[in-house]
């Protein structure tokens, strides 16, 4: 031990330096691994097929006019993404709006509208009433470009892609259903069977690969259509110059990138 | 107050110094984000397809494609009907046909919900309980103008001569192979002509014969499915 006194207040100073250096010493680091780890995923790429998210922006766009309540989305839906058959759980799904000639805003999606519709008189909520008009709205996630789903998500499990779409990954999800309350539309649920959340991912493995929605496909009256934002002539980009369009609650600033033509005034 | 001017400096740079460093990190981490989505994007777009799209039916079914592509279910998409056949392609197992009327009543059932222009019928009052496909082929649904797959060109027989009174009955088609798509509409005025089985029974004065399968239908029903002109 030495005579040399060391004071409280130089080790302090010392400690502070030491550890602003090390901060700015080590603040490349991060960017350092992003850049290698892009090479790597360069490398695994090669198998894959040669698609760049970059290159597009996906759009959505539904038809209200053409709707006619079939369901063959539903399931097409359901069978393309092994979502569970129970009524509950669903990816996209078909509600029908009746307005009576009060000005009541009646809806019903029975089972999601898989099995289709079934007659008006055929239930009793609208026995008696008197319709003034009817429709169907088909809806899916939204892919929101200001989405309170990935904001909320505790363990960034939630994210938006490059191309536009929002995915769940499977592996870093833990459950806890808080992006299932924060959804406005009721996008999400939770899988029985992997217990973790998920939702309408605009058929991510089928677009990437050039082909469309399962939903989009099965439609037989094109009351659904899907394409690339960034391409004028696409039919999405095409419909949005033909018509006017708006989209699900507005207020909600989340910034849906489905667009339809129509909606009924009561819509949910 | 020398003393207070030094430590004021002094925490001044240690902010400051603190400040870059939360920068450096801040930047850092948000940028490090898309490491694991990437992996994850990958994995996603890397599932597999169980619906093939209807152009991939082209390949092997090129005269059903090429019918249903002119018909009026051409929106309507092969798999709507047969199921997804992304399977199909690989193992060639064979497809489901339902041509029971519940399958077309799932989109062609009057519901006031409907848009007015859509092709829309009372199942019951219409179909009477049958298969819809014994009238409409669905590839090629309607019976006003059916599609023939690859008719086969044939000389027409000569126009048969009628008494002045009864007007000329234009000559039958030529037969096309396969089977037409549909009852085949009445080509001629049924003016002073009830008794369709007058001719048609034993195919006289150039009527086509009544086919085997019409067997105890009477003069009251054939006028359901083969329309007036």
């Amino acid at each position: 031990m030495n005579d040399k006194k060391v004071s409280r207040r130089h080790i302090l100073k010392l400690g502070a330096k030491g550890i602003i250096g090390i901060a700015i010493v080590s603040s490349p680091l991060p960017f350092l691994l992003r850049y290698l780890d892009k090479e790597s995923a360069k490398a695994n790429e090669l198998g894959s097929a040669l698609y760049d998210p970059a290159e597009h922006y996906w759009g959505f766009a539904v038809d209200t006019r053409k709707c006619i309540g079939c369901g063959r989305c539903v399931l097409a839906c359901k069978l393309e993404n092994h979502v569970p058959m129970e009524p509950e759980y669903f990816r996209t799904w078909v509600e029908r709006y009746v307005i009576s000639e009060d000005g009541d805003v009646l809806m019903d999606s029975p089972n999601a509208g898989i099995d289709g519709f079934q007659p008006l008189h055929q239930d009793a909520k609208y026995r008696d009433l008197e319709i003034r008009n009817s429709l169907f709205v088909p809806k899916l996630c939204n892919q929101c470009e200001n989405p309170p789903c990935v904001r909320v998500c505790p363990v960034s499990a939630t994210y938006t892609t490059k191309d536009g779409v929002i995915l769940v990954d499977e592996e870093r999800c833990i459950g806890c259903k808080y992006c299932l309350v924060a959804c406005p539309y009721g996008a999400r649920y939770l899988h029985p069977e992997t217990k973790v959340a998920d939702k309408c991912t605009w058929c991510y493995h089928r677009i990437s690969k050039g082909l469309q929605p399962a939903c989009v496909d099965a439609c037989p009256v094109g009351a659904r259509i899907f394409g690339d934002l960034r391409d004028r002539e696409s039919p999405v980009r095409k419909l949005l110059r033909e018509e006017l369009v708006q989209v699900l609650k507005p207020e909600q600033g989340t910034k849906p990138k489905v667009y339809y033509t129509e909606l009924p005034e009561g819509v949910k | 107050m020398e003393y207070g001017r030094k430590r004021s400096i002094a925490v001044g740079r240690v902010a400051a110094l603190g400040l870059v460093f939360l920068v450096g990190l801040t930047a850092g981490l948000v940028s490090c984000a898309p490491a694991y989505q990437a992996e994850s994007a990958k994995r996603i777009a890397g599932l597999g397809v169980e619906f093939a799209e209807s152009s991939r039916c082209q390949d092997c079914h090129l005269d059903r494609y090429d019918q249903w592509q002119q018909s009026k279910h051409q929106a309507v998409s092969c798999e709507d009907c047969h199921g997804p056949a992304q399977a199909h392609v690989k193992t060639r197992a064979k497809l489901a046909v339902d041509t029971s009327p519940e399958l077309c009543a799932i989109c062609h059932a009057k519901l006031v919900s409907r848009p007015g222009t859509f092709p829309q019928i009372d199942v019951q009052e219409h179909g009477k309980g049958l298969s819809c496909a014994a009238c409409h082929d669905p590839h090629s649904p309607g019976i006003a103008a059916p599609v023939q797959p690859a008719p086969v060109p044939t000389t027409p027989p000569p126009a048969p001569t009628q008494p002045a009174p009864v007007p000329t009955i234009p000559p039958p088609s030529p037969p096309v192979a396969p089977a037409p798509a549909g009852p085949p509409p009445v080509p001629h005025s049924l003016e002073g002509r009830g008794d369709c089985l007058m001719c048609h029974k034993g195919g006289i004065a150039g009527a086509s014969r009544v086919p085997q399968d019409h067997a105890g239908r009477t003069n009251e029903t054939c006028a359901a499915c083969h329309r007036g002109p």
